[in-house]
């Protein structure tokens, strides 16, 4: 006979949960039956006590389960004491109580005991990671669509290209005019610092190059003078495959330039001499 | 060229206004927004504001001339 055994009372009644654990001892017992008597209705008095080496009573409300000496266990019952008789599979034909009949009393098969509280604090470790994801995905999912500023692939600088950003073909007016993107403007890099002083630096700017390190040095020079927006067609014109329109600048920076004029036509002598 | 210049500022007096660049260097200095870097470089300018021609280098008296009379 189990040293568990306790007085048997109806054997039929007694909760049934979920992933046993036959190896539970102690507080771990106790707070598995804590858990496993949890959907049982008690009113506020009675207490919940099994019988064995140690015993334990379970208080409804706060689950606290204590320990009770099996001597009290006439006294428990008759102030309304629940018992709980907990014992191996293989104990569960016999008759537990000691056939003692005590009201209200049930079984627990300690294989059938969930564990429960050892998993606790992981349970809102793995919440919390699920909730971080989720978070993460809906934040990579709500990102707006337009390209992160830096380098883009050709298809991501057409898009640039048809959504009206301006366009800045580095290169030397010659290789602009063998054939570049419509509607860029030739700025050769090299006059990039001075050209770019006159430019509005919150407006996004995409520029290309032949291979794409021209203008990668165009976009580092741009970004470090403060502008928003920059954006750089990597690999160059040469991952180009739209169309490209021949022929010099129509749209050049310089050809965008208004002077100021007294009603005449002007010109400006650039020859440094007085 | 400066005689040259000279020369068709006196002819075109009146009718097209000769301008020598100061240099202004600062955040909006012309030569840096016409893309200026070589000298002599003669920027034509219609009355409107808009550049009709930007020429690097020397220009032979006539071509100028002809540039100075294309201008609106």
């Amino acid at each position: 006979m189990s040293r568990r055994a306790l007085h048997h009372v109806e054997q039929r009644r007694g909760p049934r949960v979920s992933a046993g654990r036959p190896d539970l001892r102690g507080r771990e017992l106790c707070r598995a039956l804590r858990r496993a008597l949890r959907g049982q209705q008690f009113s506020a008095e009675r207490r919940v006590g099994l019988r064995g080496p140690r015993c334990a009573s379970l208080v409804r409300g706060p689950h606290t389960l204590r320990e009770t000496s099996p001597h009290s266990l006439v006294p428990c019952a008759t102030v309304g004491a629940k018992f709980a008789h907990v014992r191996g599979r293989e104990h569960s034909r016999t008759s537990g109580f000691g056939g003692v009949g005590i009201p209200g009393g049930v079984y627990l098969e300690r294989h059938s005991l969930s564990i429960g509280d050892g998993m606790a604090g992981r349970k809102w470790l793995i919440w919390g990671a699920v909730a971080v994801a989720v978070a993460g995905l809906a934040y990579v999912v709500s990102r707006p669509s337009a390209p992160a500023a830096g380098d883009v692939d050709a298809s991501a600088f057409a898009g640039l290209v048809a959504d009206g950003v301006r366009v800045i073909d580095v290169r030397t007016a010659g290789e602009y005019e063998g054939g570049h993107i419509p509607g860029a403007e030739n700025v050769p890099v090299d006059t990039v610092p001075q050209t770019s002083q006159s430019w509005d630096k919150t407006q996004p700017i995409a520029v290309y190059c032949q291979t794409g390190a021209r203008s990668a040095n165009a976009m580092s020079y741009l970004t470090g003078q403060g502008f928003a927006t920059v954006y750089n067609l990597r690999g160059g014109i040469v991952e180009w495959s739209g169309e490209l329109t021949r022929g010099s600048a129509a749209g050049t920076a310089a050809g965008a330039v208004k002077i100021a004029t007294n009603g005449t036509p002007v010109l400006i002598d650039f020859s440094g001499s007085a | 060229m400066k005689p040259v210049v000279d020369r068709l500022e006196q002819e075109f007096k009146g009718k097209v206004e000769f301008r020598v660049y100061v240099d202004d260097s600062g955040p909006d200095n012309l030569a840096g927004t016409l893309g200026v870097q070589y000298v002599p470089t003669y920027v034509f300018v219609n009355t409107d504001g808009s550049i009709a021609q930007q020429v690097v280098g020397g220009m032979a008296e006539e071509d100028m001339r002809k540039a100075l009379e294309a201008l609106n």
